[in-house]
């Protein structure tokens, strides 16, 4: 098990502000880590510096061997992170099988994508995502006739099928029941049992279900870091939260 | 200007010279992240530029007067053989759009974001279209130009930019039989009625503009399309309705042995 991702004294200053500062942080192969934090703490933001959305004031992000620091969205996503949006994000009119198609890993250049047929292979794979992800008998809909919890799954279908080294999600459970998020948690677990992910979530009952290593972001840095029942026990964390009673 | 009364090199740079410009200008706006409304008015200013340069240099473009001495083709021949450039360009976009890259597009034009965070460089794939776009419209502009025998700063400009999306609004965004449908009743309203209305022709023709985009905002195609699917499939709302039954169904089909079995009252 090596260092799959190492986010090195990462800086990011927005009109004044400081998000990020000096931010050390690192992830391992096949690792599951619950990203947690109060609001501005900075997790949306590192997830946006990870995938290239926003460059850092300084610093450096490592993948892989590969400083990825300023590089493009696309270029990022192709050496293996993709990212799941807080608000379910996919493409509208398209059909929820052809959703799953765009995702599907390939090389993305216009030309070589000019002769590209869909392979048997290929239909298969999008036909077990659809089984995965609970859509099989939706395949034909346009994605903007699902409902909200299902264009969440659908996203995380589209995100498995790019196939990636890393997966970031920010808030997958974000406007769903109970029950979808506990069916969501249990679909996270089974994704990370063969890709490292890591997941912003702000439900402890989701954190506690997935319960593995935690990291503690609060203005911008790591406040904590280590197994759940270690980061709750910490005073530290106890004074960030305090009055908000969620570790209670 | 010995070169250029060449017909082969002619035709050859009627058909490179706007589709490189295009990939220019695709260049210098896509890759700035620069699209929607505001590259619709960059590209106006694009043809307004143009035109100016065809009145400023009279010398090679006859400026006011615009080009008139070239012989022209007005025979049935070619208007056969433009009927046959539309159809074969008429399959190509259909191809083009329904094969993988087709897909692709369209999920740029859904959501650009997510396509980019799905490794697409989503400027290069507008650059394509664009240049696919260009080479039609420059072989359609070779080939009004061999048809009229008259060209001059008119058929450069703004204008003739905004006709041209005028038809396609009429016609049916988002389909490709639009547009065709759109420019043929269109140009034939405009050759029945231009002699009666002559005065009241522009009049009417922004009328028709303002007209389609309230009210028929797909185009005749568009809606005529969504009239059938909607007769096919239902409405959006049905199609919830049936998938949310079906979903419901496969709960109650769910009914594992030694399960107490439902009870008929509830």
């Amino acid at each position: 098990m090596g260092t799959l991702l190492q986010v090195q004294e990462l800086t990011t200053k927005v009109a004044g502000y400081t998000i990020l500062n000096k931010l050390n942080f690192s992830m391992d192969d096949n690792e599951l880590r619950v990203l947690l934090g109060p609001n501005g703490a900075g997790k949306t933001t590192l997830i946006a510096m990870i995938t290239g959305q926003f460059k850092p004031s300084s610093g450096r992000i490592l993948f892989a061997d590969q400083d990825i620091t300023r590089w493009s969205p696309d270029k990022i996503f192709q050496c293996g992170i993709s990212r799941k949006f807080q608000v379910p994000n996919m493409y509208e009119t398209l059909s929820v099988f052809d959703n799953v198609m765009v995702s599907l890993q390939s090389d993305r250049r216009v030309f070589k994508y000019l002769a590209r047929r869909l392979s048997g292979e290929d239909r298969d794979r999008i036909w077990s995502i659809l089984e995965f992800i609970e859509l099989a008998d939706k395949a034909d809909y346009p994605a903007d006739t699902l409902s909200h919890g299902e264009r969440q799954w659908l996203e995380l279908g589209m995100l498995i099928a790019s196939n990636p080294k890393l997966l970031l999600l920010d808030e997958p459970t974000t406007g769903m029941t109970e029950e979808g998020k506990f069916k969501t948690a249990e679909l996270i677990q089974r994704i990370a049992q063969n890709h490292t992910v890591l997941l912003v979530e702000h439900d402890m009952h989701i954190v506690r279900q997935i319960a593995r290593k935690v990291t503690v972001l609060h203005q911008g840095q790591v406040l904590a870091e280590g197994s759940l029942s270690d980061v709750v026990a910490n005073e530290m964390v106890r004074a960030v939260y305090l009055g908000k009673g969620k570790f209670v | 200007m010995t070169p250029l009364l060449s017909t082969p090199l002619a035709i050859l740079l009627a058909l490179a010279i706007p589709t490189f410009f295009a990939f220019l200008f695709g260049i210098i706006t896509f890759k700035r992240h620069i699209y929607g409304v505001y590259c619709a008015v960059i590209t106006l200013a694009e043809s307004l530029i143009l035109q100016e340069f065809i009145i400023e240099y009279q010398a090679y473009t006859g400026g006011f007067n615009g080009i008139t001495d070239y012989s022209n083709y007005t025979n049935a021949t070619f208007l056969w053989f433009i009927l046959a450039v539309a159809v074969f360009f008429f399959i190509t976009a259909r191809v083009l759009t329904h094969s993988r890259i087709g897909t692709v597009l369209k999920s740029i034009r859904d959501n650009d974001v997510r396509a980019e965070f799905m490794g697409y460089n989503v400027a290069n794939y507008r650059i394509f279209v664009f240049c696919v776009s260009a080479f039609m419209a420059a072989a359609a502009g070779a080939m009004y130009a061999a048809w009229v025998g008259l060209i001059s700063f008119l058929d450069g400009g703004p204008v003739f930019s905004i006709e041209a999306v005028i038809w396609t609004a009429v016609g049916g965004r988002g389909t490709i039989i639009g547009p065709f449908v759109g420019t043929f009743l269109v140009k034939g309203a405009e050759f029945f009625l231009s002699g009666v209305l002559a005065e009241f022709w522009q009049l009417i023709m922004g009328g028709l503009f303002i007209f389609v985009v309230l009210v028929l905002r797909d185009g005749i195609v568009g809606t005529l399309a969504n009239w059938w699917r909607k007769r096919e499939r239902g409405s959006i709302r049905q199609i919830t309705e049936e998938s949310d039954r079906r979903a419901h169904d496969r709960q109650h089909d769910w009914d594992p042995e030694g399960a107490p079995t439902r009870s008929t009252e509830i």
